[in-house]
C-alpha cells in the first residue's frame, strides 16, 4: 500500500484535501439548487403576471342581448339597418363619457347603415345617474331625447359630483326650450321611473355588469380601446351581412 | 409537520394569492375601461381618488408588497437563514395596518366594498396572524 509509505504529515495533508473537496462539492450542489429555485421563482412570477394580464384583457363573456330592439327604444340612425349597436350606459360613468364622442362619430360615419340604441343602466354608486336618466326621458317625451342625452354627456364633469344635479338638468331642458311644466311632471312621474327600471332590468337579464356595455347585433362585445378598433368591429359586422 | 416547518409554506400560499389578486387589479387599472365586478360597488372603490397613491394604483404597491414577502420566504427556504423569514414577518405588520385603513375608507368614506380588495384584506390579515407568534417571540 502506498499510503503506508507516506509520512504521518503527508497522510494528514491528504485527509485535509479530501475533506476540502467534499466540502466544495456540497457547496457546489447547494449553489446549483439555489440557482434552480430562483430560476423557477422568476419563471413563476413572470407566468403569474402574464396570466393576470391575459385574464384582465379577455372579455368576460359574450352573452346575447336579452331584450330585442323595439319602437320604444331610443334609436339613432337608420332604424331598419342590418347592423344594430346597443349600448347600456350610465350618464355619470366616466367611461361612458369617454365612449360618447366615439359612438357619436361612428353613428355619423355610418349614417343609414347602422342602428344605435341607447339604454339606461344607472349604477347604484352614481347618485346622479338616475336623475340624469329621468331628465333624458322627460326630454324624450317632448321629442328631444338625443339633444338632452348629448347635453348631459357634454357637461358630465359639471354635474357628476353636484348636489343639485336635477336643477342643472332642468337648466338644460330650459336651454332646449322644452315645456318646463311638462318636463317637471315627467321627471317625477312613475312612468319615467318605470321605463328606466325596465331598461335596467333588461340589462341585468343581458348580464350587464359594467358600463358601458355594447351589444353588436345582439352579441356582447369587449369594449374597443379606441375609435379605430370600434370602427373595425362595425365594418366587420357590415361586411358580414 | 410542526407549525414552524409549515409556516413558510402557509405564508407562501397567502402571498401568492395576494400577489395574483393585486397583479390582476393593477392590470385592470392600466388596461381597461371595463371592470368586471361580481359585487356592485367595486368600480366605485377602484375609480375613487383613494385608489391612487403618488400617481400609482394602490394595487401596484400591493403587488410589490406581496412580492417582497414571497421572495423573503423563498430566500429563507433556500438559505435557512431565519432573518429572511423574520423580515417577511415584519413586513406583514405595516401591510395589516394599511389594510385596516383601506377597509375603513371603503366602509365609511366611499361606502362601497370591492371584492378584490376584500380578498387582499383576507390575505394580509392571514399573513399577519401567521407571523404574529414569530414576531412576539423575537420581542421577548
Amino acid at each position: 500500500m502506498e499510503n503506508q509509505n507516506l509520512t504521518k504529515r503527508e497522510r494528514k495533508e491528504l485527509r485535509r484535501q479530501e475533506k476540502q473537496a467534499q466540502k466544495s462539492q456540497t457547496v457546489k450542489s447547494k449553489t446549483f439548487k439555489s440557482v434552480i429555485t430562483w430560476g423557477l421563482v422568476a419563471l413563476g412570477i413572470v407566468l403569474a403576471i402574464w396570466g393576470m394580464l391575459k385574464l384582465a384583457s379577455t372579455p368576460v363573456d359574450n352573452t346575447p342581448l336579452a331584450g330585442a330592439v323595439t319602437e320604444d327604444d331610443w334609436i339613432k340612425g337608420n332604424p331598419n339597418a342590418d347592423v344594430i349597436l346597443v349600448e347600456y350606459s350610465d350618464f355619470q360613468c366616466p367611461a361612458c363619457g369617454l365612449y360618447y364622442p366615439i359612438v357619436k362619430q361612428l353613428v355619423a360615419e355610418y349614417e343609414g347603415e347602422i342602428t344605435f340604441v341607447y339604454r339606461h343602466f344607472p349604477l347604484s354608486q352614481h347618485q346622479n345617474a338616475r336623475p340624469a336618466a329621468y331628465g333624458a326621458e322627460a326630454a324624450g317625451q317632448q321629442g328631444k331625447f338625443w339633444e338632452m342625452h348629448n347635453m348631459i354627456f357634454d357637461n358630465q364633469n359639471s354635474w357628476s359630483e353636484a348636489s343639485n344635479a336635477a336643477d342643472i338638468f332642468r337648466g338644460y331642458a330650459q336651454n332646449l326650450e322644452l315645456d318646463l311644466a311638462k318636463y317637471d311632471a315627467a321627471v317625477n312621474s312613475q312612468e319615467v321611473k318605470n321605463k328606466v327600471d325596465a331598461h335596467y332590468t333588461g340589462g341585468i337579464q343581458s348580464s350587464v355588469t359594467y358600463t358601458p356595455t355594447f351589444y353588436l347585433n345582439g352579441q356582447k362585445i369587449q369594449n374597443p380601446q379606441n375609435l379605430e378598433e370600434f370602427r373595425t368591429l362595425i365594418q366587420a359586422a357590415l361586411d358580414g351581412n | 409537520m410542526s407549525f414552524k416547518s409549515l409556516l413558510p409554506f402557509l405564508l407562501l400560499s397567502l402571498a401568492i394569492l395576494g400577489f395574483l389578486d393585486a397583479v390582476y387589479l393593477t392590470a385592470q387599472h392600466y388596461l381597461g375601461f371595463t371592470l368586471f365586478c361580481p359585487i356592485t360597488g367595486c368600480s366605485a372603490v377602484l375609480k375613487s381618488s383613494y385608489a391612487i397613491f403618488l400617481g400609482f394604483p394602490i394595487a401596484l404597491f400591493g403587488a410589490l408588497y406581496y412580492l417582497a414577502i414571497l421572495l423573503g420566504v423563498i430566500a429563507y427556504l433556500d438559505t435557512k437563514k431565519e432573518i429572511f423569514l423574520f423580515g417577511s414577518a415584519l413586513l406583514t405588520l405595516p401591510g395589516f395596518l394599511i389594510t385596516i385603513g383601506l377597509i375603513y375608507l371603503q366602509l365609511f368614506v366611499i361606502n362601497s366594498i370591492c371584492l378584490y380588495c376584500l380578498i387582499s384584506a383576507v390575505t394580509t390579515t392571514g399573513l399577519f396572524g401567521l407571523s404574529l407568534p414569530l414576531l412576539l417571540r423575537r420581542i421577548r
